[in-house]
């Protein structure tokens, strides 16, 4: 018997808010108070980036900073959006630094080296990462060892095998074709002086596809009878979005243009976003996070997927080794230090439950960027490592007191 | 008084709702279950008829959970045969049963909080769109189909919440709904009320009704009397693993359910009006509850006790018993009413306070609230005294062995030293090492919730007369069991609990037909 | 996360508490039976094991000789290399005990070590020190301790999981520690403070003192008083301590508090020996050396019954191992990678599942032999 009580004399069941998808004042705040916690995220992202742009009169929101911020915070979001998988499964991965540091050297070994060409070299890597994550997840998901001590012990092995693969040196350069993925731009069709106009254009037409793909998830609600958003807000939103995309297009064109290592996140979002809404595995992964127990009962093999969960986790931190490496150009010995802490904050900043089930997609990335653009500002206005470091666990502190809050209420 | 033959001959005889076919939907026949050498069920049977709601009664042990855990999967039957519409059928796991149309809906509702109404009631099978590698998942379509089912049993809320953000009772019809999705011909609930309100619970009844008259089959184990009455239309009984009968609901008044479920027959008599409690000691009683009462759990409840007086708490399962227990001792806030100890109000946040107090509880669940598996016969015996006197005032391991020897004698604790890890011993020999560490701390007031339970014969002979031994010497007793013939044989007075509410108080020395008869009588 | 808990292992056979050193008094076929029986027989096997390795490789390993009123030796350094460890391992036992975890031991040592080095000042004459000696070394076991009490009071009060919370000082703690040392390396030149982690007493390094002292201090409060009662019951049945009045949150937060002094008294050692601070090396990886001993030493991770002396030994065999790859020429980094095999084995052999697997894997041969 639990110790949740309930009221002696409880008020009748409320209804179902908005009824009737007008758009009027009441309903949209209704709405809007509901889901806080969606929006919440974004809205904090958009008062710290205006924070900073005030605090660095004018500088974070440069085109040129903002691809910085892009292209140095891309291991970030790209090793939150398995980290996410993995705490939302119920576990957690300390390693992924020191696995990304690792499949660093190691690429940095084949390529440099070896003179392996890009190719397969990348695939190997990409396929080391995975079998890393095998072996991990094979200890965590079939001999229940607690994760949090087999990454740790993860942590360790590949940091050291780092640094032996490495004898201890920095190893580099890459050859262009490999650099050219973490600090490489997309080509422009046009030669327009000041302005690349191709990523404009695209980025033009992502606001379009996402606005279209919206209205159309709103008609297909509207035809089922679901009420869906007040449509003023609606309107507001997609609005607000469009142009917020259609901006940072614009500034970005307006340096160098949209830098690849962008366009492989943007797919690798889209991908996450989509497996984690709309496939079953994806939703049997929250599933399993919510009750498994109750998963289990329901026939769902939730050993495999906490295995699926860390071989993803493996590829995408070797890939964000070989991004970070192809962004300094080396491989040194101490890449990856302290990744797995950055990450793991985004996931939680961006909503994930400690107890696992819970957590988005978009939320890890938008975590990702809050930690990127706080590095970023910070950065600019000059203070130390160390008070970041301390400010960076006092956001940490923030978020799961704000889950921990929310389950206990 | 005379003394009818109450128990009916259960027959064949159908409920007036159900459907034109006669056949049943479910039936089980001859089904036993072993665990090793031990047999929780023997040649139990059941039917089950389309459009009819059947309770499933019988005590503790009766082998309900057993049955259930059988017909949906959980572990075959080591005999006997079910059949499913007429097909025998051998649901190798729960999977398997919710394909072949049983479903169930559990105490603690087993779906997963974190995801939505919709997704829970989409139970994994999720309606798809998109090209054909796409396979996307249609949400809207989700959406649409979970609030069309909850529109089936009534319930308009919103699909796309966490399950977690709706109260339990609405988690309840969420589980039904996905029942109903799944196409269910046997929708199975075991014991749906225990954490519903009055209210919640009438809704829910009108659902069930709903579905019993669009031809679901039902099966509602319970054990609130009062709830059988209402809403079945067929009652079948279990007794210690064996089939006791079925009966239309019409045909089995409560004293003849109740008999039937503890087999023994009641002498029809009168209900004797509850006794007023004598009050010829003018002093204030030890402990006095007033209107004591926590939402949900348990309904205002008023209650003294003086030294040297043991009160039995008597009541069927699922009465509120443990529930005021632990009202009392602090493990559990009230929301309404008043605790006094010696005349003075008083708030107990924890176990600590109460023990301060000088009470004592000895639980009813050893394994999980009471003994420390891992440490010694000895350690445990001692740990709630050492917790009085602090962390400072320590018992040197010399004390600790002479209190536990102590104890082991005084109880006949039978363990190969008081080193061995408590884990080890049999359950009675762990209960009888739990109520020593409760007397090793001297209390006034010693609460014993179900402590004979699992003992054999002899010990429990012991107890008893330690009971009464303790009262003599001035200790105020309240003693909860499941046996009515031991509450009635040791207790000054018993207090009569029943679906969570206080129905009367007898004096010491009344008959057990007695106490049945004041739980049989019904709601005022 | 509910999979990061450790499942509950099966009650095993009787065996000695540790309150009584001595092995169980039922009887046994053989002495040597008995003596294995013991929870610390294997940590002190294993232990035995690795000197005799290092002394096979190394003749003079096992020599302990006496020069200018000093002890030297290979055993003594092991001796002093170990105390910082052991200290964090003892509070990471009492924490361990009550089915929690600390892994901001390494960060709370560098934090430590930073206020001290600080707090002492770089006067390069070392005659004066910018605080009393006494002065900053309380004030760095003070604020190690306040770093044991944030992260008690994250998990006992407001009911976190032991390693979120004690993730965000791990995050932070760093920083901090950066920020008291300005970004620098702190040098040390105050003799008086160079006692403490390299210092003699009676011949032997100072350092063994330390840990002999905290050592016999959280002994006598585990078996003295009701300490270690309390610990165990809160860690193996947290209702049924509850049940029986026991205070299960100041325990908890007074378990984690303890385990922050150690560690702060271990930053002191490092930094006394070192005579500096470095605020981002300082500690690094140390909590994962302190899950090692514990685990080693007996005390399992689902919290119950620990071993004071079990972690202890925990502590010299990590040690000696380390000696041991250093002594045979290993790099430095294989070191990590041997160390992390030993914990993967070591977490294997306490897992049921594994232990089913190995038992099945056993049991077919013999099945087939006896054909």
């Amino acid at each position: 018997m639990t110790d949740d009580t309930l009221p002696l004399t409880r008020p009748a069941r409320a209804g179902t808010a908005a009824s009737a998808p007008a758009g009027d004042a009441s309903s949209t705040a209704a709405f809007l108070r509901r889901n806080v916690r969606d929006y919440g995220m974004l809205l904090c992202l958009i008062a710290i980036m205006v924070f900073f742009q005030v605090m660095t009169d004018g500088t974070l929101m440069q085109p040129l900073n903002l691809t910085n911020l892009v292209l140095q915070n891309s291991y970030i979001v790209i090793m939150a959006l398995g980290m996410l998988l993995v705490i939302v499964a119920g576990h957690i991965d300390l390693s992924v630094g020191s696995v990304s540091g690792f499949v660093g050297a190691l690429a940095a070994v084949l390529m440099v080296n070896h003179d392996w060409p890009v190719l397969p070299a990348t695939l190997a890597c990409l396929a080391c990462g995975g079998l890393i994550g095998a072996a991990q997840g094979w200890f965590v998901a079939y001999f229940r060892i607690p994760s949090f001590i087999v990454t740790l012990a993860g942590m360790l092995v590949f940091k050291g095998l780092a640094l032996a693969l490495l004898a201890g040196q920095s190893i580099g350069p890459f050859p262009d074709v490999f650099q050219r993925l973490s600090s490489g731009f997309i080509p422009d069709a046009f030669d327009v002086e000041g302005m690349r106009l191709t990523s404009l254009l695209l980025g033009l037409a992502v606001a379009a596809v996402l606005a279209g793909a919206g209205w159309r998830t709103r008609r297909r609600q509207r035809a089922h009878g679901i009420a869906g958003e007040p449509a003023g807000f609606f309107a507001a939103k997609t609005l607000v979005f469009s142009a917020l995309l259609i901006g940072f297009a614009w500034m970005l064109a307006s340096y160098r243009g949209l830098p690849n290592v962008l366009v492989v996140m943007a797919l690798l979002i889209v991908l996450f976003d989509f497996v984690t809404r709309r496939t079953t595995i994806g939703r049997r992964i929250y599933a399993l996070g919510g009750n498994e127990k109750a998963a289990r009962l329901s026939g769902i093999d939730t050993r495999r997927l906490s295995f699926y969960a860390f071989v993803n986790m493996g590829v995408l931190a070797a890939l964000a080794g070989l991004v970070f490496a192809a962004r300094l150009n080396t491989a040194t010995p101490k890449a990856g230090l302290g990744f797995e802490l950055d990450v793991i904050a985004a996931c939680f900043i961006g909503g994930a439950s400690a107890s696992g089930g819970v957590g988005k997609v978009m939320g890890a990335v938008i975590g990702a960027f809050v930690m990127g653009v706080m590095n970023n500002g910070m950065s600019i206005m000059g203070i130390g490592i160390d008070y970041q470091q301390v400010i960076k666990g006092l956001v940490l502190l923030a978020a799961v007191f704000i889950d921990v809050y929310h389950k206990n209420r | 008084m005379a003394r009818a033959n109450v128990l009916p001959a259960s027959g064949p005889a159908m409920s007036a709702a159900s459907s034109a076919s006669a056949a049943p939907v479910l039936e089980l026949a001859g089904i036993g279950k072993r665990f090793g050498p031990v047999e929780v069920l023997r040649d139990v049977r059941l039917r089950l008829f389309p459009g009819e709601i059947h309770a499933l009664m019988g005590q503790n042990g009766a082998g309900k959970s057993t049955l259930i855990k059988v017909l949906t999967g959980v572990f075959p039957a080591s005999a006997g045969e079910i059949r499913l519409e007429g097909r025998p059928i051998r649901p190798a796991t729960p999977v398997d049963a919710q394909h072949l149309g049983i479903s169930t809906v559990y105490q603690e509702v087993n779906l997963c909080p974190n995801l939505s109404v919709a997704e829970n009631i989409a139970a994994g099978r999720y309606p798809r769109r998109g090209w054909a590698q796409g396979r996307r998942i249609d949400w809207p379509v989700v959406e649409q189909r979970a609030r069309q089912l909850l529109a089936r049993i009534g319930l308009d809320i919103d699909v796309t919440r966490p399950l977690s953000s709706h109260p339990v009772a609405v988690q309840q019809m969420v589980a039904i709904a996905r029942a109903l999705g799944l196409r269910s011909k046997v929708l199975i609930l075991d014991e749906p009320t225990s954490s519903l309100d009055d209210d919640e619970v009438r809704k829910l009844f009108e659902v069930l009704r709903r579905l019993r008259d669009d031809g679901l089959a039902i099966v509602f184990v319970t054990h609130f009397m009062n709830q059988v009455y209402a809403v079945s239309d067929r009652i079948t009984v279990l007794r210690n693993g064996a089939w006791v009968g079925e009966w239309p609901v019409a045909e089995l008044p409560a004293p003849a359910l109740i008999a039937a479920m503890l087999g023994r027959e009641l002498a029809q008599q009168q209900a004797r009006p509850p006794s007023p409690e004598t009050s010829d000691d003018a002093a204030a009683p030890l402990l006095e509850a007033r209107a004591l009462a926590q939402a949900g759990q348990l309904q205002p409840i008023d209650l003294r006790l003086r030294a040297g007086e043991v009160v039995g708490l008597a009541g069927l399962l699922g009465a509120g018993r443990t529930e005021l227990a632990r009202l009392l001792f602090g493990l559990a806030s009230p929301d309404a009413g008043a605790l006094c100890i010696d005349g003075r109000e008083v708030r107990f946040a924890s176990p600590a306070d109460a023990i301060a107090h000088g009470l004592a509880l000895c639980p009813e669940e050893r394994k999980t609230d009471g003994i420390v598996a891992e440490l010694s016969v000895r350690e445990n015996i001692a740990l709630a005294l050492q917790a009085r006197m602090g962390v400072g005032r320590f018992l040197p391991p010399a004390e600790q062995a002479r209190l536990a020897e102590h104890f082991v004698a005084a109880l006949g604790i039978r363990t190969a030293s008081i080193e061995t890890p408590i884990g080890l011993l049999s359950g009675g020999n762990q209960q009888k090492a739990v109520i020593a560490r409760w007397l090793a701390t001297g209390p006034r007031l010693l609460i014993l919730d179900e402590p004979t339970r699992g003992i054999d014969v002899a010990a429990k002979q012991d107890i008893m007369e330690q009971i009464l031994r303790l009262a003599e010497a001035g200790m105020a007793v309240l003693f909860i069991s499941s046996e009515i013939a031991e509450v009635v044989r040791v207790a000054h007075r018993v207090v009569v609990l029943r679906d969570r509410a206080k129905v009367g108080e007898l004096p010491g020395g009344c008959t057990e037909d007695e106490v049945y008869a004041l739980i049989a009588a019904p709601a005022a | 996360m509910p999979s990061s808990q450790p499942q509950r292992p099966e009650p095993v056979a009787p065996m000695s508490d540790p309150s009584s050193s001595s092995s169980s008094s039922s009887s046994s076929p053989s002495l040597v039976a008995r003596a294995l029986r013991h929870r610390l027989a294997w940590p002190l096997v294993t232990l035995l094991l690795l000197l005799a390795v290092n002394a096979a490789f190394n003749p003079s390993f096992l020599h302990v000789e006496w020069r200018d009123g000093h002890a030297y030796g290979s055993l003594i350094d092991i001796l002093n290399r170990a105390a910082p460890l052991a200290l964090v391992s003892l509070g990471m036992t009492l924490v361990v005990a009550t089915r929690g975890i600390d892994i901001s031991v390494g960060a709370v040592v560098a934090i430590s070590a930073a206020v001290a080095a600080w707090m002492i000042g770089g006067a390069t004459d070392g005659a004066t020190s910018r605080f009393g000696l006494p002065l900053a070394l309380g004030a760095a076991l003070g604020v190690a301790l306040l770093c044991g009490l944030w992260n008690g009071v994250l998990v006992a009060g407001a009911g976190m999981q032991p390693i979120i919370a004690t993730l965000i000082l791990m995050v932070a703690g760093r920083g901090i520690a950066q920020l008291v040392t300005d970004g620098q390396i702190l040098t040390i030149y105050y003799p008086p403070f160079f006692f403490i982690g390299g210092g003699h007493l009676l011949g032997l390094p100072f350092s063994i003192f330390v840990v002999a002292g905290v050592f016999a201090l959280l002994y006598l409060a585990a078996t003295r008083s009701a300490l270690g009662l309390f610990l165990q019951a809160v860690g193996i049945n947290p209702t049924a301590a509850r049940v029986a009045g026991i205070d299960a949150r100041r325990l908890v937060v007074g378990a984690y508090a303890v385990c922050g002094l150690c560690a702060g008294l271990a930053g002191l050692l490092i930094s006394s020996n070192v005579k500096s601070a470095d605020g981002n090396n300082a500690g690094q990886l140390m909590e994962l050396d302190a899950i090692l001993a514990v685990t080693l030493g007996g005390t399992l991770l689902t919290g119950g019954r620990f071993s004071l002396v079990g972690s202890l030994i925990g502590a010299l065999i990590i040690q000696t191992l380390t000696y041991a790859i250093y002594s045979l020429g290993v790099p430095p980094e294989i070191n990590l990678v041997v160390k992390a095999a030993v914990v993967f084995a070591v977490m294997l052999l306490q897992s049921a599942e594994f232990r089913d697997a190995l038992r099945v894997l056993a049991v077919r041969p013999t099945i087939g032999a006896r054909r």
